[in-house]
């Protein structure tokens, strides 16, 4: 395969029930044992228990990791200020289901309209499980003037229903492929949404399975071309397009 | 026998993604691609609408001569049909092709099935010495399926799910009654397999399941692998405890040849 491959999505730390395990050990380990080149991670700590210090976290042991994981960071809009807590992020993400905050929420429309301002075009990570969530998202961005890119993330039934339409009608939404564990999932977004416009993310190795996910984009009925694309290429695209917060 | 995979559930219908999953040749290629040999499947009609028709279906799949996959039948029944059910069971349970009666928790609410709710229907089922699976996609549906393991003394029970993401609990009910086992399908994590090993000493009870089409099989043996299993626990949980449970002490090829080996009862 001509084009390493990267996930997009993958999180260290500490994850109830599956356990403790501090740092950035285990993603590497996984990593190497799976032939993934690089990852763009985040800390559980951002998600869990506080955004700053968890975006601090991430960004220092990424910068230890010499070059192979990218720090993402959590916009909490709970937190205030939270937009100023991104400095050096390859991936602003929000986790409106799990932190569980409303998309309709004069703290995050403050936070996208302070990004937008600054001219901020770095990428999105959208967990859009909850549906609606990402129509409502889409309403927000036109509000606040914000341009980056969108990966919709957590994508099953509904949710899934809901990505490729917004992904359909604008070309900056684009599909992670951490949800699509079933049979024919990535193909059917592939197929709907285009080649250029699915990326790979696993959720390892706290939330999900770098094997796993990894296998199932191989027997998604791909070809080699649109593999290479949904397991490296598109996401080099994006984290080069977008740059990191300013 | 190394090289046997036996999930013993997987779905059976076309989803969106999958649209061709009622489609036998199409499903038993998709098996053969991830290495499954032998699949026991469970109407998705049935379980959401139609007992009579879903249930019918399987009987008809199963039951080919043609297949390339050894393909076995888990017959839906529901509480709330009793009469149906019950018909249903004396039609296809005696057939060596299905393996047992089937409890989802209910379609249009997700509540799991009960003991109370089902226990008519559990007595009956108790009549045909099969296996009873009861899908068990949260901790508080595992609770429900060691009350009804509990109550169907002799009846092997196969909770399928794991309890979701809330396989920690539901790992740590399911470890008392002997006669409850547990399918890996569920969520994605390799850990759970290895705490139910410790939890349940050892991988004696625990079985190979997809789920699919839902979840890919090629995922869950990912999940498989990356557990890092040794010889022994890995072909317990693939093949060989599902061929004690159900039976196929010289494997599902060696087993009676396709066909519904009895004739119905009552009809």
């Amino acid at each position: 395969m001509a084009e390493p491959i990267l996930d997009l999505f993958t999180l260290f730390g500490a994850m109830p029930p599956r356990g403790t395990d501090p740092g950035t050990g285990l993603l590497k380990t996984a990593m190497a044992k799976h032939g993934v080149a690089g990852a763009v991670t985040l800390s559980t700590r951002a998600i869990f228990h506080a955004a700053a210090a968890g975006n601090r976290e991430t960004q220092a042991l990424c910068n230890e990791s010499g070059g192979v994981l990218l720090p993402a960071a959590i916009l909490d809009p709970r937190t205030p200020l939270a937009e100023t807590l991104l400095t050096g992020a390859r991936l602003i993400s929000l986790f409106p289901t799990t932190q569980k905050w409303p998309i309709a929420y004069a703290p995050l429309e403050l936070a996208l309209g302070a990004l937008a301002s600054r001219g901020v075009k770095t990428p999105l990570f959208f967990e859009a499980t909850r549906p609606g969530d990402a129509t409502h998202l889409r309403t927000l961005l036109a509000a606040t003037g914000f341009t980056g890119s969108v990966v919709l993330a957590g994508l099953t039934g509904a949710a899934f229903a809901e990505a490729t339409a917004l992904a359909r009608t604008d070309e900056r939404y684009l599909l992670c492929t951490d949800s699509l564990q079933g049979v024919g999932e990535i193909k059917l977004a592939v197929d709907l949404v285009g080649a250029g416009r699915v990326l790979f993310g696993s959720g390892g190795v706290a939330r999900g399975s770098l094997a796993a996910s990894l296998a199932v984009a191989r027997v998604a009925g791909l070809t080699e071309e649109v593999l290479a694309q949904v397991l490296g290429g598109n996401t080099k695209r994006l984290l080069a397009a977008g740059g990191a917060v300013a | 026998m190394a090289h046997e995979i036996i999930d013993v559930h997987c779905g059976w219908g076309p989803t969106p993604a999958a649209p061709t999953w009622n489609q036998s040749a199409a499903v038993q290629a998709a098996l053969e691609t991830r290495g499954i040999t032998t699949a026991c499947l469970s109407s998705v009609l049935a379980r959401r609408y139609d007992p009579i028709g879903g249930n019918e279906t399987i009987a008809e799949v199963v039951s080919a001569k043609e297949n390339t996959r050894d393909l076995r039948g888990w017959l839906v029944v529901q509480p709330a049909q009793h009469e149906e059910s019950s018909a249903l069971m004396r039609r296809f349970l005696y057939s060596e092709r299905f393996v047992g009666a089937a409890l989802y928790p209910n379609p249009a609410t997700g509540a799991p099935v009960t003991l109370e709710y089902a226990r008519e229907l559990l007595i009956l089922v108790r009549r045909y010495s099969k296996s009873l699976l009861i899908e068990t996609p949260t901790a508080e549906a595992m609770w429900e399926a060691v009350e009804i393991a509990g109550f169907m003394q002799g009846v092997k029970i196969v909770a399928s799910g794991m309890g979701g993401e809330e396989w920690r609990s539901a790992i740590d009910f399911a470890v008392k009654p002997s006669n409850l086992f547990l399918d890996i399908s569920g969520s994605l994590v390799p850990e759970k397999i290895h705490y139910a090993i410790h939890a349940m000493n050892g991988a004696r009870k625990i079985l190979f399941a997809s789920g699919a089409p839902n979840t890919d099989p090629a995922a869950v043996l990912a999940m498989v692998d990356e557990a890092g299993l040794s010889t022994d626990e890995r072909e317990k949980i693939l093949h060989a405890n599902a061929q004690r449970i159900f039976g196929w002490s010289l494997g599902p090829a060696d087993a009676e040849p396709g066909g519904l080996a009895l004739k119905p009862i009552g009809n």
